[in-house]
């Protein structure tokens, strides 16, 4: 076994120790092991959800994006900016919402705002069905930052069977603070890594960092500008905005536990000032990319640039530490993912009439969904492909009922806002598979305006036929909010 | 939500959308040797934390008296 490989391996068991060690005994409370008790501390927080904000594509995929499209990549510096901007003045109600209503899960707060359990199972299934994807896209691409790491292709398969089982052994034994406790690791890892590239990258280049750019304008100058292509100035502001939309306003189930978890509005509105520093990190992968596009052969895949820079820059130990912290990258935000989606399941979908029971369809649930994406990670990598193309423009047409949930009084009624979510969804997917030249503009942000006609023509069918009835029928399940949703559309404050 | 204080946040939100736009930022010119898109990014970055704690500091929260009373 290579040094990389040794410390790669050790650093994943070391990630997998410290979330089994954040283990509070509190028998079989949900609300305990899916969002901490509401317990949770502005610092906390910060580490919470900077470490569920920087996946694999933080790491990988940015690198890999300005590898071949320069500087377009500082596009996501951007969206995850403008979202905690969203987030910092929807967080806070959603948050009070939570508490009063006994929140757990997105579809939760769907459930009750819009006094609909028919729309809260809907919200519920479509949440779990598009993060399935996103939580493979974690798994396999653990397995490809070993690969690259260490070059071995047995190494990687077995390092993602090996972390995708630390990973649920540590979320079922700790839940949500056990993610917390493997966060605040992998944020000390992420800021040790990206020190070390930032500084050993542009050592190894001639000139250093300035002699690095000077010889990007020189020889590649299309990458210092954002100009035709498939990265123009449309496709930056269309793909900033729609992803800020959609982060913003929280329509990523996985992002609730955190929100739900805090200890007070002010908490989290701490949290969300000082979070954009965190995100200036992003820039050392951007960085990176440069190096590569510099130094790489190519035709090189964009997603390995990062760590084939690194492997050329630092001894193998120094790789190890470097793919422990990416590993990370993929293992706390698949914690997260877990957590969304087995709570959406056992809360929602399935709910049991014993608190035991509930947390034992939860268990099952995280079991279910880490071997379905593991397997299929392994077996059939392309298979959810097509479905993670919806995933981010998907679940961000939950945006305009969400909006009007948030009011003080809710107008739109649960019909209204399904049929504009199924029109946003539908239009999204004709856009993405059915050949529709749309420029670059991005998918997901034009589908939001047949989601916004349809729903506002709804909700004027909808008052003038039924009177201002809009209710949906229940739908024969129990309602998934703690406390019951008072009669009608208008919700509580 | 404080409408009158919301100024403060629209100032990086513009400076984020107007990066393809303004030919002194969409530029191969470098800014202290760093292509001037991410010098621009990055500011706006740490910018959105200086108008986010403004937002804190200016716009009255009467919700976290609402809190205090409840807990």
């Amino acid at each position: 076994m290579s040094t990389t490989m040794a410390v790669t391996l050790a650093g994943i068991l070391a990630i997998a120790a410290v979330g089994l060690s954040g283990r509070r005994n509190t028998g079989h409370d949900l609300g305990e092991w899916a969002v901490g008790g509401r317990r949770f501390g502005a610092v906390t927080m910060w580490f919470l959800q900077a470490g569920e904000s920087f996946t694999t594509f933080s790491f990988l995929g940015l690198a890999g994006l300005a590898f071949s499209d320069g500087v377009a990549a500082t596009y996501a510096l951007g969206y995850l900016s403008l979202c905690l901007i969203g987030q910092y003045l929807t967080g806070p109600r959603l948050w009070r919402l939570g508490k009063e209503n006994g929140y757990i899960t997105q579809a939760d707060f769907f459930a009750d705002r819009f006094n609909s359990p028919l729309l809260g199972k809907v919200v519920a299934v479509v949440g779990a069905v598009f993060l399935l994807p996103y939580l493979q896209l974690q798994i396999t691409g653990l397995g490809l930052i070993v690969q690259l790491a260490t070059g071995s292709e047995s190494g990687a398969t077995g390092s993602m069977i090996l972390a995708t089982v630390l990973t649920v052994g540590f979320v079922l034994w700790s839940g949500l603070r056990g993610i917390a406790r493997a966060a605040y690791f992998k944020d000390v890892l992420m800021v040790v890594a990206l020190l070390v590239l930032v500084i050993a990258v542009p050592l190894a280049l001639d000139g250093g960092l300035g002699g690095l750019f000077t010889a990007v304008r020189e020889s590649r100058p299309d990458l210092l500008t954002l100009h035709g292509g498939g990265t123009d100035a449309t496709w930056f502001t269309t793909a900033m905005l729609i992803s800020a939309i959609g982060a913003g306003l929280n329509t990523m189930p996985h992002l609730w536990s955190a929100i739900l978890s805090a200890n007070s509005s002010r908490a989290l509105r701490r949290n969300y000032i000082w979070l954009p520093l965190y995100q200036v990190a992003i820039a050392v992968p951007v960085v990176v990319g440069f190096a590569g596009a510099l130094t790489l052969k190519p035709g090189t895949d964009s997603k390995a640039a990062l760590l084939t820079v690194a492997g050329g820059a630092l001894p193998g130990w120094l790789v190890g530490v470097v793919a422990v912290a990416a590993a990370a990258t993929a293992m706390v935000p698949s914690a997260a993912l877990l957590l969304g989606i087995s709570t959406l399941v056992s809360r929602n979908l399935l709910p049991a009439r014993s608190p035991r029971m509930t947390m034992r369809i939860n268990h099952v649930c995280v079991l279910l969904a880490s071997g379905l994406a593991l397997v299929l990670g392994l077996t059939r990598p392309a298979l959810l492909a097509n479905l993670l193309l919806l995933t981010y423009g998907g679940l961000a047409q939950l945006a305009p009922a969400t909006v009007m949930a948030l009011a003080r009084r809710n107008r739109l009624g649960a019909g209204p806002a399904l049929l504009g979510i199924v029109a946003g969804v539908l239009t999204l997917a004709w856009l993405t598979f059915g050949g529709v030249d749309i420029g670059t503009v991005d998918a997901g942000l034009l589908s939001l305006v047949p989601n916004v006609v349809v729903t506002v023509g709804a909700q004027v069918l909808w008052r003038g036929g039924a009177g201002g009835a809009e209710r949906l029928p229940a739908g024969g399940g129990a309602a998934a909010p703690t406390r019951a949703a008072p009669s009608g559309t208008t919700a509580r404050s | 939500m404080s409408q009158r204080h919301l100024v403060y946040l629209a100032v990086p939100t513009a400076g984020f959308f107007a990066t393809p736009y303004l030919p002194f930022v969409n530029t191969t010119t470098l800014w202290l040797g760093l292509p001037a898109v991410l010098v621009w990014s990055v500011l706006w970055t740490v910018g959105t934390t200086v108008a986010l704690a403004l937002y804190e500091v200016r716009a009255p929260h009467p919700e976290d008296a609402e809190e205090e009373a409840a807990a």
